[in-house]
């Protein structure tokens, strides 16, 4: 029997006018998601390219004026020689910390644009960095991308509603039915039969969509786990699909007519792709206010004004915590003082930044709960996950990154404390690397699976014995 | 000739009266506009309030800072906070997503630091619930709710063919069925807006009134081209069904497809110069303002004017002389920088506006946004408000330190008296007059959406077919 549905279900789509239709806006939108994805991956490798070559060319000029310096054959201010220490920290000194995209990153830009990926770290503050931004319109930023995520999350349902929508309403409509009725196949046998024939065609879909996109990475389809991301990528929209798939079996259980099905469908959507999302951030907007950055400013400032108004007892801060550096520093020109000032300043912005970040995390800590309420927020953090692109791996990049400007400010402070003015550590002053560990995260990918599935079983269940009792003649 | 229309009008509000779906679908409307008003507003009191208080600390911190010298104090520098217009609580526009605020220190144009939405988790960004949002998305939803069935749904009762059988005009029944699908619509709507702009303005006493009445004016034209395509489809089709699966790909085209697309294709049309090249290229061309070569030029040209051979013998101090020769050498290096990245945008989001033509949501959002006061454009005149701001400071400074001859860097420290002459930053909306021509795509295709909506509509309630 299973055989027959699926053969007839086969003929009557392709007779269907409206299926060439859907197939035809289904390759462009889909297609039109992924290339711009794929565009802005493309992007970010142009720009971490021009990074790289600006930091090359930097020190490139750098050596070859200290070494004119050092031939006599050009003078230069002190501040600014490459030859010393302080002139090259200060001047001279272009490192970038650069965040690589996440092998999947083609299928979701999620936040990505909104952060930076690639950094100028030098010893100056680097408060500054947390602001951070590439210029994307901030019109796009507000509209939000239309990517492979934007496909899945806002149209996919789309898709399966134009295929579901009449089933059986339709045929009871034309009064076939009856006639379906009189053959051995019971109701219920015969909406899930021609569901699941529904189901098939969508996971071939997307199953080619994944052959595409793993011919489109294929360059980095074999580092660890990627494979296993987007495999896991792939189950988390069949999950989805699932979802809505159910979803209209429930709504058909109630034996309404098509054009009733297709608006309540169309309810359901809006509820859970639009209303439940903005009422979770408007409630979060409102109950759980995000710590102000204007209120952050005042702090900072209050900081900074107090260390204007004494600047030796920063030293004196730093020479109690290093006390074997005391003697060096007392000898030691203004500079090694001057540097260890401005340190001691960032430390104390970074306290206040440290602190601003705890409360934040908080807050996130908390909205990552609501979630669940909608299947859409649910597979929205799973995408943000899988690619790298939300605000977790953010943060992991931003931690990286402190800790190398700490790095870097130790390497440089140390030189000029023990008085080591000549400067030759052009190929040696420690370097970013980034450790993308995001991949280690698939669990919660496996955990939005589950409360996928177990939501659409929900549907299941309740949309069941009412197809038992489903009325196939109008009464 | 009215009375057909009330008639009509009356049987219209009548039956949607006794449909419950519709009533709870209007309630729905009524409770999201109204909630998301009340947050925007009370939004918009706290920061409005936070930043008012921030821009008052920085203000006594500037004039209390102790005995320093001016550069000193230019690099000490201000922060200035964007103050919010009433209208943002109707519509923020981007204004999440740009720096609330801009350090104004000695030597270079800072860019604008802190997007709340950078600090806020993708939750907050997948859909921001404002009044103007609200209104865009499921304004056009109500609408099409309440008046697919108008025509199609008599044609599937036959209640139309009686209808035209005793000679009634369709334009009357047009006008008629407009009149109630508006008239429940504004019920829905007004309130809730009214309330947000009163409260908006109770806020501030500088609402622009031809904003405010420019803002009401796009919204209804933007509602009435949803009635007039709502009425002119649901008269041609051949039945409510079809007529219903019509206006809601539409809604979904209007809404969710086009604006997105249209963002994409200007972006990949009109490429913006990265973040690091840009920087990279404006450091390039920025010249130092401490640099050795200007000292000695600086030096050589006041010997020369004053007829000594050293810089104790000056009558001013070249110090102050050659911190604004440097700042003034980098004025046009800003410019043309900034300028090429502001331009950039702004001929994005002309290419944006045209995408209108695909869908009037692209045409309201633009305007709305403008109207508002939160689009880019305006953020633009903020920026170089601030940017006039740092120069009025390192001018007034720069020049105190020139008539104090000192021996060493910082020997001269001002006091309190020298940092009250720096003005308190002030700013205000630009007048919309001064932009209007920005917006003119926009207004245009708006207007030609609600134009062909009507004609379509009229001609179809002419040759209706029963």
């Amino acid at each position: 029997m299973p055989r027959m549905i699926f053969k007839y279900e086969m003929r009557q789509l392709i007779a269907d006018r409206m299926f060439p239709t859907i197939t035809l806006m289904v390759i462009i939108v889909f297609g039109f998601g992924l290339w711009n994805g794929q565009r802005w991956v493309d992007y970010q490798y142009q720009v971490i390219a021009s990074a790289e070559q600006e930091q090359a060319s930097a020190l490139a000029r750098a050596k070859a004026q200290a070494e004119r310096v050092r031939a006599g054959m050009e003078e230069v201010s002190d501040w600014q020689n490459p030859a010393t220490t302080y002139g090259f920290m200060e001047y001279h000194l272009v490192s970038f910390a650069i965040k690589l995209p996440a092998p999947l990153a083609p299928l979701a830009v999620g936040q990505s644009d909104l952060y930076p990926f690639v950094l100028k770290i030098n010893t100056e503050p680097q408060s500054k960095l947390v602001s951070a931004h590439e210029n994307v319109n901030v019109r796009k930023l507000l509209l939000g991308p239309f990517d492979l995520a934007f496909v899945s999350i806002y149209l996919l349902p789309l898709l399966i509603f134009a295929l579901c929508y009449d089933v059986v309403a339709g045929e009871k409509e034309q009064g076939i039915l009856v006639l379906l009725a009189a053959q051995p196949v019971s109701l219920p046998q015969l909406l899930y039969l021609k569901i699941g024939f529904r189901l098939i065609l969508i996971i071939g879909i997307l199953t080619l969509l994944l052959i595409l996109i793993s011919g489109l990475i294929s360059d980095r389809l074999f580092e660890p786990q990627a494979a296993v991301q987007l495999l896991v990528w792939l189950g988390v929209v069949v999950a989805y699909s699932l979802f809505w798939f159910l979803l209209c079996v429930f709504i058909i259980s109630w034996g309404w007519k098509s054009a009733t099905n297709a608006l309540a469908l169309a309810g359901c959507w809006l509820l859970v792709v639009v209303l439940v999302p903005a009422g979770v951030s408007t409630w979060i907007t409102a109950a759980y206010p995000l710590p102000s950055r204007v209120e952050f400013i005042k702090t900072m400032r209050d900081n900074q004004e107090n260390a204007w108004k004494d600047p030796s007892q920063f030293i004196e801060k730093f020479l109690i915590d290093h006390p074997q550096l005391r003697p060096q520093v007392k000898d030691n020109g203004s500079w090694a003082s001057w540097s260890i000032m401005n340190r001691e300043i960032n430390r104390q912005i970074q306290v206040v930044e440290t602190e601003f970040a705890m409360q934040l995390q908080r807050q996130q800590h908390f909205v990552e709960w609501l979630k669940f309420l909608s299947p859409a927020l649910l597979v929205h953090s799973a995408f943000l996950d899988l690619t790298g692109t939300g605000i977790a791996s953010q943060r992991e990049f931003l931690s990286q990154v402190d800790l190398y400007h700490a790095e870097l400010e130790d390497y440089f402070i140390t030189k000029l404390i023990r008085k080591e003015i000549d400067f030759t550590g052009y190929d040696e002053f420690p370097r970013f690397h980034y450790k993308n560990i995001s991949s280690e995260k698939l669990q919660a990918s496996f955990v939005t699976c589950a409360a996928l599935a177990g939501q659409a079983f929900v549907l299941a269940v309740l949309g069941l014995p009412r197809l038992r009792r489903y009325p196939i003649v109008e009464e | 000739m009215t009375r057909p229309i009330w008639l009509v009008l009356v049987k219209e509000i009548r039956q949607m009266r006794r449909d419950a779906r519709l009533l709870a679908a209007g309630f729905l409307g009524f409770l999201l506009v109204a909630v998301a008003s009340f947050v925007g507003v009370q939004h918009h009191q706290i920061v409005t309030q936070q930043k008012r208080e921030a821009a008052q600390t920085e203000r006594s911190r500037w004039l209390n800072l102790s005995d320093l010298g001016p550069h000193g104090a230019a690099h000490f520098g201000i922060y200035v906070f964007k103050p919010e217009t009433p209208l943002m609580a109707f519509d923020p526009g981007v204004d999440q997503f740009l720096g609330v605020s801009v350090w104004l220190e000695a030597h270079k144009q800072n860019k604008f630091i802190y997007r709340p939405m950078q600090d806020a988790g993708a939750v907050q960004r997948f859909f921001n619930m404002t009044p103007a949002a609200i209104i865009q998305l499921l304004g056009p939803l109500i609408i099409i709710l309440l008046g697919f069935n108008a025509f199609a749904g008599e044609r599937d009762q036959g209640t139309l063919r009686q209808l035209l059988s005793i000679g009634v005009d369709g334009r009357f029944l047009l006008l008629g069925k407009a009149a109630a699908v508006t008239g429940v619509l504004f019920l829905v709507l007004v309130p809730a807006v009214a309330m947000a702009i009163a409260a908006g303005i109770g806020l501030s006493a500088d609402v622009s009134w031809l904003r405010l009445t420019l803002l009401v004016f796009v919204y209804c034209l933007y509602l009435g081209t949803f009635v007039g395509l709502t009425l002119a489809v649901t008269a041609r089709a051949g039945s409510a069904r079809s007529a219903l699966a019509f206006l809601l790909a539409f809604w979904v085209v209007n809404g969710f497809l086009v604006p997105r697309s249209v963002a994409e294709i200007a972006d990949w049309a009109i490429p913006l110069p990265s973040a690091t090249a840009w920087q990279a290229g404006m450091e390039a061309e920025i010249r130092d303002g401490h640099a050795t070569a200007l000292e000695l030029q600086v030096k050589r040209e006041l010997f020369a004017q004053y007829g000594v051979d050293n810089v104790d013998a000056l009558p001013v101090n070249w110090r102050g002389i050659m911190l604004q020769r440097g700042e003034e050498q980098n004025y046009p290096v800003f410019d043309a920088h900034f300028g090429k990245l502001f331009d950039g945008v702004r001929r994005q989001d002309i290419v944006y506006q045209w995408g209108g033509l695909l869908a009037p949501a692209v045409t309201i959002q633009s305007l709305s946004m403008g109207l508002a006061g939160s689009d880019f454009e305006h953020h633009k005149g903020f920026v170089r408000a601030a940017e006039e701001h740092r120069r009025v400071i390192q001018k007034t400074l720069n020049e105190e330190l020139t008539l104090h001859p000192e021996k060493e860097w910082g020997e001269y420290s001002a006091g309190p008296e020298l940092w009250a002459r720096v003005p308190e930053f002030q700013y205000a909306l630009p007048d919309l007059r001064d932009l209007m021509w920005h917006y003119a795509p926009a207004a245009l295709i708006l207007l030609a959406w609600c134009a062909l909506a009507w004609v379509l509509a009229l001609r179809s309630a002419t040759t209706l077919r029963p």
